[in-house]
């Protein structure tokens, strides 16, 4: 596994000149991710690369007693450009392929050598080992490709796919019940279904696909002989047929990748090619989340049974994210881009801006971190039975009874009234950390060491929230707060009602006031709330992120340092928590308002200065956590 | 998200800043010249008893399941139901404090043999070693001993524990009281002190030390004839 691991990390370390792997791509792929090692290397050297922890830990843990390597080149990759990892579905398989560039032959195949016992086979230029497993590995002068090849089981389940391949139907347990000699005499190859799928999923030629049959034959036989026979009929044959399929349709895929011509690749997708950024040390593309959970739901057995139309719903969904790693911070930018329908409905849900006098009881001096959310409550309640609606009507069982269900629910539920009580939008504060005495039960001995209970006070630390909400209409949530204090569950004192957590410190603070449902645990908060006196400081940036966003997230790392008390929590024994949040700088994340059909989503952590840029500063953090 | 999600968080929230919850653990054994006595055995939780009490309104936390109020009750009644059944083990009283999460069971016995059974017992019925006391009263010659192994197998099960579990253990402590009718002529536990009246013998470790093997509990005590 650790090697597994480390070869990854390799993966994600090279790189190939963009343009040339980017055309083994194929047209119809629906997720593509790249990583660029020019970028990369431009912000830590190879020298750096090599001696740093990650680096070191790599070169360990692939060197071999009698092949020790030195350097991360030494494994022949092109850690200068561009890698790739791309996923590719059609109805009977999905593909999950990489694409890494090679720079020495020669070494990457004397490193193969040091971690596989297998073979290398030359068949003119394009190599491959002896026999490939579940990962196809195949490779030419300039590109290594891995191939996994996953059967799409529905597609198995089909009465003539099965009788195609010889398979047998499954029990509910998803294996067969006859017994497994049968199997081998019953064994019927069809040649020509092969070929025809195959060429569907492959476009490959049929000459290569026919010395593949032989092998696959074989590989059935042999691996039926070798059968158990544990005294009931149980049978395998159906997981080895699919296993071999699945091997041979990863090495055909790994040698058409290899061979594609440049026109039949991405590179002609205009969606594809608007996610690629030049400065973006990484980046990925959705095409179509729509297509991707058709072929999800389709590669699991009792996908159909759940029945959930997912795959109509995000239909012409898409996605591009773009990963900097600048001096000053890192930052993923995510476009997500949704089909007209779904953004129609979006729009009208997200259509309220969150409550600008909220920032009235934020005070940036003491707060540690907040969320901010604004939705339009009468929108959502309009919009998003549609959406459930659209899901669940397409069940096989009920799907006409949670459709009119759905209707009923619209039709009894009065939108505008349930809005006016809470509008949608809302605010949550971690606005600081306060102590509160806590009382205590311990002994105390006498001359004879018997005991008198005696009750001592401590001091613990309680985290403050400060949840605000818009209201229009509070008489509601008035009746029930008077409903509570009646049932005397909440009491009543300076202007607001508390309800107190039973035996604990905590306690939860109600008032109403212009317009605004306040939930808090401070005291002092609440009755700087309540008599106006609130000393309110905001600076532009947050109030920027709230308002400008239908949601955000921030936590100030320097503010949780400092208020923290770390050491009387005894959290840290190693110290590592306390040097991460003292290096720390803020971390926030903003999901735009639509603009179109599309939502972008900045996910940043800020670099501290002390550190060069953010890379390094990602290889300081994995080397401190990780010794 | 919904309000009490957020109420739920704010929970989670309280467990995590709360400063290290701890406990203490007190066995006492009063002990009368013929060999009779009463032992009473406490847990007092009462330290942490505001994070317990937030711990109580959540399912589950850190990847245990949380006890029920019912489920405690019914681990007490089982303790009782098991000491009435025992040889020689009378007048079991319990009580259970939920304000202040204190809970103690009590019994008398004919001899300390009775305790020791008992011990025995459930030593027995544990899958893995762990450590292991007895009792001794020589009424004649006026000798008190108390045995004590320890088993490494407590240190590796206290290692297997996540490391915001390990933090109960912190500051907890195990307790235990020896008082006679007759006062005390020596006893040989260096961790261990005489009571004034020198009628008592009282030795207090922290939970670590029984943890690492270095608290030990083997105390011969002679008595005063």
């Amino acid at each position: 596994m650790k090697k597994l691991l480390s070869i990854a990390l390799i993966c994600v370390t090279a790189f190939t000149t963009a343009q040339n792997n980017s055309s083994k791509i194929p047209s119809d792929a629906a997720v593509v991710a790249t990583i660029k090692g020019q970028n990369l290397l431009q912000l830590m050297s190879m020298e750096e690369l090599n001696s740093s922890f990650m680096g070191t830990e790599i070169i360990k843990e692939l060197s071999r007693k009698n092949n020790k390597f030195s350097a991360l080149e030494d494994f022949g990759f092109n850690l200068n450009a561009s890698s790739h990892y791309f996923y590719q579905a059609n109805d009977s398989v999905n593909y999950n392929a990489f694409l890494v560039p090679i720079k020495d032959t020669t070494k990457f195949e004397d490193f193969l050598k040091t971690q596989s016992k297998k073979e290398i086979i030359n068949n003119n230029g394009l190599k491959s080992l002896e026999s490939n497993n579940e990962v196809a590995i195949v490779w030419d002068n300039s590109t290594l490709v891995m191939v996994v090849a996953s059967p799409n089981k529905m597609y198995f389940q089909d009465e003539q796919v099965m009788a195609n391949y010889g398979l047998k139907k499954d029990n509910y347990y998803g294996y067969n019940t006859e017994a497994t000699a049968e199997v081998v005499e019953e064994y019927d190859y069809d040649e020509e279904e092969v070929e025809e799928t195959v060429t569907e999923s492959t476009e490959y030629e049929e000459e290569e696909i026919v010395e593949e049959e032989v092998e696959i034959e074989e590989t059935v036989i042999e691996s039926t002989e070798e059968d158990y026979d544990y005294g009931y009929t149980y049978d395998n044959s159906n997981y080895e047929i699919k296993k071999a399929l699945s091997n041979k349709w990863s090495l055909l895929k790994a040698e058409q990748i290899l061979l594609q011509a440049p026109s039949r690749s991405i590179i002609k997708n205009k969606s594809y090619l608007k996610s690629l950024d030049n400065k973006a040390e990484a980046t990925l593309w959705v095409n179509d989340f729509g297509q991707l959970y058709s072929n999800l739901l389709g590669s699991m057995y009792y996908g159909q049974l759940a029945g959930f139309d997912l795959a109509s719903m995000y239909a012409n969904n898409g996605l591009t994210a773009k990963l900097f790693l600048e001096n000053d911070k890192m930052m993923l930018n995510t476009t997500y881009i949704m089909s007209d329908q779904m953004a129609k409905s979006y729009k009208i849900m997200t259509s309220r801006k969150l409550n600008k006098k909220f920032l009235n009881y934020v005070n940036e001096d003491r707060m540690i971190g907040f969320m901010s959310y604004a939705m339009d409550t009468e929108g959502t309640l309009i919009e998003y039975p549609k959406l459930i609606k659209s899901i669940y009507s397409s069940m096989p069982e009920f799907g006409e009874e949670a459709a009119l269900g759905v209707d009923l629910f619209s039709l009894l539920l009065d939108e505008e009234a349930v809005a006016k009580v809470l509008k949608g939008d809302m605010l949550f504060l971690l606005s600081g950390i306060s102590k509160q005495d806590v009382t205590y039960t311990t002994y105390e001995y006498n001359d004879d060491y018997e005991y008198v209970e005696v009750e001592k006070t401590k001091t613990e630390t309680v985290p403050d929230f400060l949840l605000m909400a818009s209201t229009e209409d509070p008489s509601m949530i008035n009746k029930l707060l008077n409903y509570s204090a009646n049932k005397q569950m909440v009491t009543f004192n300076n202007g607001y009602h508390t309800f107190k957590i039973p035996k604990s410190p905590l306690a939860i603070h109600f008032t109403i006031k212009d317009g605004i449902v306040f939930l808090g645990t401070s005291e002092a908060e609440m009755e700087k709330i309540v008599s106006g006196t609130f000393d309110a400081k905001v600076s532009k940036k947050s109030k920027k992120m709230m308002l400008d966003n239908s949601y955000s997230i921030f936590v100030s790392a320097k503010q949780l340092a400092a208020q923290l008390p770390i050491d009387e929590m005894g959290i840290d024994r190693t110290g590592k928590l306390e040097w991460f949040l003292n290096t720390s700088e803020d971390a926030y994340i903003t999901a735009s308002k639509i603009k179109g059909n599309t939502v972008n989503t900045e996910m940043v952590i800020e670099v501290p200065k002390t550190e060069e840029n953010a890379l390094k500063y990602l290889f300081n953090i994995i080397e401190k956590f990780a010794k | 998200m919904k309000i009490d999600s957020y109420l739920k968080y704010s929970l989670l929230f309280v467990i995590f800043f709360s400063i290290t919850s701890c406990f203490e653990i007190i066995e006492e054994i009063d002990l009368n010249s013929d060999g009779t006595g009463t032992m009473t055995f406490t847990l007092n939780m009462s330290r942490s008893k505001s994070k317990l009490a937030s711990i109580m309104l959540l399912d589950s936390v850190n990847g245990y399941k949380v006890p029920s109020k019912a489920d405690i009750q019914k681990g007490l009644d089982d303790v009782v139901s098991e000491l009435q059944k025992a040889e020689g083990i009378t007048n079991i009283k319990k009580t259970a404090d939920y304000e202040n999460f204190i809970f103690s069971v009590k019994c008398d016995f004919n001899k300390l043999d009775n305790i020791n059974k008992i011990t025995n017992k459930v030593t027995s019925q544990q899958k893995s070693k762990t450590a292991n006391s007895s009792f001794l009263f020589d009424n004649k010659k006026g000798v008190f001993k108390r045995e004590y192994s320890y088993s490494s197998e407590v240190k590796k099960q206290y290692n297997k524990l996540k490391t915001e579990n390990k933090k109960v253990f912190d500051d907890a402590s195990y307790t235990v009281i020896y008082r006679f009718d007759k006062e005390v002529a020596s006893q040989n536990n260096q961790q261990a002190k005489v009571s004034k009246s020198k009628k008592a013998v009282m030795q207090r470790v922290s939970a670590m030390d029984v943890i690492n093997g270095s608290g030990d509990f083997t105390t011969q005590i002679q008595l005063k004839k």
